[in-house]
């Protein structure tokens, strides 16, 4: 009989299908089941020319790309960084001209990955109808309702190379379970597959095959939608993975202070933490002691 | 910024400001740039006067009520795993957070017009370069189909109150009397703008932005002179409503025991 083929990968091998100027797909939301030891990984390689699309809001995830010079345009319906401000790379790179903007709202890059995910050449919204998002934005498409006539915003279908996602538990054969919101990835991966593109997915722990099969109703993304599955504990860190652990904000704080000192300082933030930490597991051992992983974890535990 | 010689601090006072407009079995979601603010003020509305009312996590679909629940504390980041605890009762699939209605939602802005239309995407400067904001999460969206919208304002000064916006990221009454109407835009558009300095809403017939009050140790005069946009003031305006004791009560003892909106 054959074997059944394993998912299960090293990040190296699984960012081989990267390619300059992919259009990439982040998952998770705001500072939650952001896959962020993926993304430094991207850093490290000095990949170019990204096209990086949150579904639907993104933070330090995709103003770190930015800052490491990955990123050509960014297709980000909310990207800051909460109580932290504005996300201030992004802010300079956009300023300067080194980054395009493809202004949008949430319902918008969900419609074009709706799209892709039903093999549709577009997605239709309401949004945007009287606003100057079909201005500055080509993709945006003023459109008339067939049966009505009434303004609608046509949206292209958004198709991902790559799609980057961190979720609580995973297995070899590409099963992921997320302890608490999946947010929109199961749309990611549903859209990114269904193009042909790749998904990739980082878990806090790789667990053994039975336990997703003993019960069906376990896993919130089936294995068919995912093409890899990277072992990194805390790999969302400094987010959260949403009902695991909770997010790093000093760290997230130390990361904003840097942006705001500017370019050089931000430079000297993206060698200690991406450079010179050259893997997940020296990142680890160097920023994260057991007494702030306790921490971290002590607040998914406290309820009133 | 005015001083504030208030026994409240501004954001205290936005919360119970607006906490009154929610009414009882309404569905809505508090956001925008200190969504802190509007979840104290679903919270206090029915803790209140509103006990049906629903909550929905903007974006990440927790449906929460607080009636005869524990306290818990107000989280700077609206998705934070904790909220998960914080009165919900179910949580909605991410598709569910677009397809559910939605009676009301709150804005925060850069800029904000005449008719209650909104910029969170980009300012010109006096230097000709551009300052880019966090983009129109899902303002375009709500603004188009939620029933009515509240604007909540950090600054109240002529670069935030302008005639003309620099980018319109999201609609209100458009260009003026029958706009949201030829476009086919689902819900009512905005009926509030609360400022440190004063509330204002919306006149029926033009749809010009209208004071409706101001704060206490606030004046008509300063409002009027850090306007940039066309405001319609009446002959007498009175002074914004204070909280109640029991409003303040009921805000610091169940709703913000740590004080986040006091700091």
């Amino acid at each position: 009989m054959m074997e059944r083929t394993s998912k299960q990968a090293q990040v190296q091998d699984a960012l081989a299908w990267l390619r300059d100027g992919a259009i990439v797909a982040i998952g998770g939301s705001l500072f939650h089941n952001k896959p962020m030891s993926l993304v430094r990984e991207i850093a490290r390689r000095g990949v170019r020319d990204l096209v990086v699309v949150a579904v639907t809001q993104a933070s330090i995830d995709v103003d770190l790309l930015v800052a490491a010079g990955c990123v050509a345009e960014v297709r980000v319906p909310y990207l800051g960084l909460e109580h932290h401000g504005l996300a201030l790379n992004f802010r300079r790179h956009a300023a300067t001209g080194r980054i395009r903007v493809w202004d949008c709202d949430e319902t918008q890059v969900i419609a074009g990955m709706e799209a892709a995910a039903k093999n549709l050449p577009s997605g239709w919204t309401k949004t945007g109808v009287g606003t100057d998002l079909p201005h500055s934005n080509p993709d945006l498409k003023a459109v008339a309702d067939p049966f009505t006539g009434e303004p609608m915003i046509a949206v292209p279908a958004i198709q991902p190379d790559i799609a980057l996602l961190h979720a609580t538990r995973g297995d070899r054969w590409g099963n992921l379970a997320y302890a608490g919101y999946p947010f929109s990835d199961v749309l990611i991966a549903e859209a990114t597959h269904r193009c042909g593109g790749k998904v990739i997915a980082s878990v806090d722990e790789l667990v053994p095959a039975s336990e997703f099969a003993a019960d069906p109703f376990y896993a919130d993304i089936a294995h068919i939608l995912v093409d890899a599955v990277v072992e990194a504990p805390w790999g969302a860190h400094p987010c959260s993975s949403h009902g695991n652990y909770q997010y790093d904000d000093a760290h997230l704080a130390r990361y904003q202070q840097h942006a705001r000192a500017g370019e050089d300082a931000m430079a000297q933030w993206l060698a200690e933490h991406v450079t010179t930490s050259p893997t997940h597991d020296a990142y680890l051992d160097r920023f994260l002691t057991p007494t702030l992983l306790a921490a971290l974890r002590r607040e998914i535990y406290a309820r009133q | 910024m005015p001083a504030n010689e208030a026994p409240w601090s501004w954001p205290e006072l936005a919360a119970v400001i607006l906490s009154r407009e929610l009414a009882d079995h309404e569905v809505g979601s508090p956001g925008g740039s200190r969504s802190e603010i509007p979840l104290a003020a679903a919270r206090l509305a029915q803790l209140t006067h509103a006990p049906n009312l629903a909550i929905i996590t903007s974006a990440a679909g927790f449906v929460a009520n607080m009636v005869g629940k524990p306290w818990s504390p107000l989280f700077h980041s609206t998705m934070d795993w904790r909220n998960v605890y914080a009165g919900t009762e179910a949580v909605l699939p991410s598709s569910g957070v677009f397809h559910t209605r939605r009676d009301w939602f709150f804005a925060g802005a850069l800029q904000v017009d005449g008719y209650g239309n909104i910029n969170l995407s980009r300012i010109r400067l006096k230097d000709g370069s551009e300052m880019r904001g966090p983009g129109a999460a899902g303002l375009a969206y709500s603004s188009t189909m939620a029933r009515r919208f509240f604007i909540y304002m950090h600054e109240h000064s002529r670069r935030s109150f302008v005639e003309t916006l620099d980018y319109r990221t999201a609609i209100g009454f458009g260009d003026g009397p029958g706009s949201r109407q030829k476009l086919g835009l689902r819900g009512g558009g905005p009926a509030l703008v609360i400022s440190p300095r004063g509330v204002m809403d919306f006149d029926e017939r033009t749809l010009r932005l209208r004071l409706r009050s101001v704060h206490q140790g606030q004046s008509v005069e300063e409002l009027v002179d850090n306007t940039g946009c066309t405001l319609i003031v009446p002959r007498t305006v009175p002074w914004t409503m204070p909280p109640s004791d029991q409003e303040l009560a009921v805000l610091r003892r169940q709703v913000d025991r740590g004080g986040v909106l006091r700091h």
